[in-house]
């Protein structure tokens, strides 16, 4: 068994029960999986039992699982969501809808295209559920004062925000991931994967006009309805839009310049979101300051937060018991170390996995594999490409991957979610076969792209 | 002071199966915010004002963070809705859960119920019988005018 799967580091010894720890933690760490597949229990409860099971059967101390804990994700995601949960009431997500819905002029076509692209643009600097949940109501309210069907602008939305999410280190979990567990800076994301996106979204327009915007007609009732909105209205808070303004500035200043300062992401996010609260909380009294700061911290996602921790802890307990190891070997072996073939590789089965499971959990398995397969691409050698091509490859197919179906990406569901409340259900049949299409498309594109600028 | 001694017991109720903009008729003099709806004097649901506004509305209105949005011109959705909402029958729009208490209730439990934030829409607590027969209905004002209304403030 030792030699077969590359020693469990001697850990055995400790272990509860006789169990072997590579089977114990191979055993644990599928079951989890597989519980939060069948998403029947909340996934962060999950991935908690999980972590603490592997811990209390002795497979992994709770010093390894702690370190396993990548506190670079943990604390860009937090300071992240603290900064987006007091912007967002300034009501300038409600002022951008409608603007760009003006931009359009009214009109149908037009709307989805700038909304999408208004979606794009935020989902790349913030997460892609914060901007649905903002945007998607005001796509809703605008195309019933058109008097429309939302299905194809709600279709796109989804789509534009996991397209603009993969553009960026910030946009998305799996590039969060891949950027604070690399060496890979906010602007490697920036210079490598956001030229292929306006590409991409461009590419996803075309079978949307020719299925649904050639046919998108609104009464000239309803486009004057949409030009009667008073987009300045929408901004509720001038005072804390220009506080959060000026730190979403120095963040992201914070972010193009972190490596050169030697900084790590998560402290530019946590740094920008203790700011905010400051400016957020400033001159006011005592209870009023710890009542706002009690509120935006509850803002936090705690679910996906822990739902990490967990996940961590557990992708920790496989690697420590060498399975990631044996698993990198085999794909090795399939591959021969061919570095184009096992980039591309991991692309599409990154793709595929993230159209039908939840992204997360499933980069979070593959970046330890892929780093200890380094070694054996550098011997069989990278055929004239950067090392870095294999994380542009599974980052643009697990973002991307994400449109594949309804339950690709949380984003896709709480559309879902509003478009349902709204009286125009999302269903998944329907949704998978205008989706699936368009994510091969899209990854076709990434395809040509990795393949044709890094080999 | 028990629940039986503050309840009204001469309340209009509807029957389930009329069209609610005949049903909604005869409230339009007496201004009830809610009446009962009885079939076989049991009762079965409460239509309540505030809750055909919020029938009328978009939900994603309601759900949805979308700031004050007197930003946006007038949807005439909401009058739409409103006349589709009139053709149903009471049975449809009515709302199945309210608050019930036994004619034995103590008032202050009765006072409490009537408070709880999650049935805030609703007006009155309903006092039933063990058959679920509606014996009468108690709103603020009932315990107010029964309480305070008694008071000898001049001693």
């Amino acid at each position: 068994m030792e030699a077969a799967h590359g020693g469990s580091h001697g850990a055995s010894a400790e272990v509860l029960f006789g169990l072997d720890p590579f089977w114990a933690a191979t055993t644990l760490f599928i079951l989890t999986y597989v519980v939060i597949m069948t998403e029947r229990v909340n996934r962060a409860i999950v991935a908690l039992i999980g972590a603490g099971l592997v811990i209390t059967l002795g497979v992994l101390p709770q010093e390894k699982a702690v370190e396993g804990v990548d506190f670079n994700t943990i604390g860009l995601l937090t300071g992240m969501m603290v900064i987006v949960s007091i912007s967002r009431q300034s009501g300038v997500f409600q002022y951008l809808a409608i603007k760009s819905a003006k931009w359009a002029r009214g009109r149908p076509w037009g709307i989805l295209v700038m909304l999408s692209l208004v979606t794009a643009l935020l989902s790349a600097l913030l997460d892609n559920v914060t901007t649905v949940l903002l945007i998607v109501p005001v796509a809703l309210l605008i195309a019933d004062e058109l008097e429309i069907n939302p299905y194809p602008i709600l279709l796109s939305l989804v789509m534009a925000s996991n397209v603009g999410g993969t553009a960026t280190l910030i946009g998305d979990p799996p590039n969060i991931m891949i950027g604070t567990q690399t060496s890979l800076s906010f602007n490697d994301f920036l210079l490598n994967l956001a030229p292929v996106i306006p590409l991409i979204f461009l590419a996803t327009l075309v079978p949307l006009y020719l299925i649904y915007g050639r046919y998108m007609g609104a009464t000239k009732e309803g486009m004057e309805r949409i030009m009667a909105f008073r987009e300045r209205d929408a901004i509720s808070d001038s005072g804390l839009l220009k506080k959060a303004l000026a730190v979403v500035g120095l963040v992201i200043a914070g972010f193009v310049g972190h490596s050169q300062m030697g900084l790590e992401p998560a402290t530019v996010a946590m740094s920008g979101a203790a700011l905010l609260l400051l400016l957020y909380t400033m001159g006011l009294g005592p209870d009023e300051a710890s009542e706002r700061v009690h509120g935006v911290f509850a803002e936090v996602e705690w679910v996906t937060i822990f739902f990490f921790v967990g996940l961590f802890m557990l992708v920790a307990s496989v690697e420590h018991v060498g399975l990631l190891d044996y698993l990198a070997r085999e794909v090795m072996n399939a591959t021969g170390g061919n570095f184009f073939h096992t980039s591309m590789a991991i692309m599409w089965v990154s793709a595929l996995a993230s159209a039908v499971v939840d992204n997360i959990p499933f980069v979070a398995t593959m970046i330890p594999m892929i780093k200890s397969m380094m070694p054996t691409f550098h011997e069989v050698g990278l055929q004239g490409a950067d090392i870095t091509a294999v994380w542009w490859a599974l980052a643009l197919g697990a973002c991307l991957g994400g449109n594949g179906s309804l339950i690709g990406a949380s984003a896709n569901l709480i559309t879902a979610g509003f478009a349902e409340r709204a009286g125009y259900p999302i269903r998944f049949v329907p949704f998978l076969l205008m989706a699936f299409p368009l994510m091969l498309l899209q990854v076709g594109i990434a395809t040509i792209y990795v393949w044709y600028r890094y080999f | 002071m028990l629940a039986r001694d503050v309840m009204t017991t001469d309340f209009h109720s509807l029957k389930p199966d009329i069209p609610l903009h005949k049903a909604l008729e005869p409230l339009w003099q007496i201004h009830h915010f809610e009446a009962p709806v009885v079939e076989d004097g049991r009762l079965v649901g409460m239509v309540n004002i505030r809750n055909l506004v919020r029938q009328s509305l978009p939900r994603y209105l309601l759900e949805a963070e979308m700031g004050d949005v007197s930003y946006a011109p007038d949807l005439h959705q909401v009058t739409d809705r409103m006349r589709a909402m009139g053709r149903k029958t009471v049975r449809e729009v009515m709302v199945t859960h309210y608050r019930k208490v036994s004619a034995d209730t103590a008032l202050f439990a009765v006072a409490a119920l009537l408070m709880k934030e999650d049935t805030k829409e609703a007006h009155n607590v309903a006092v039933v019988d063990d058959n679920g027969r509606l014996e009468g209905l108690i709103s603020e004002w009932d315990i107010l005018r029964h309480v305070f209304g008694q008071l000898d403030f001049d001693g």
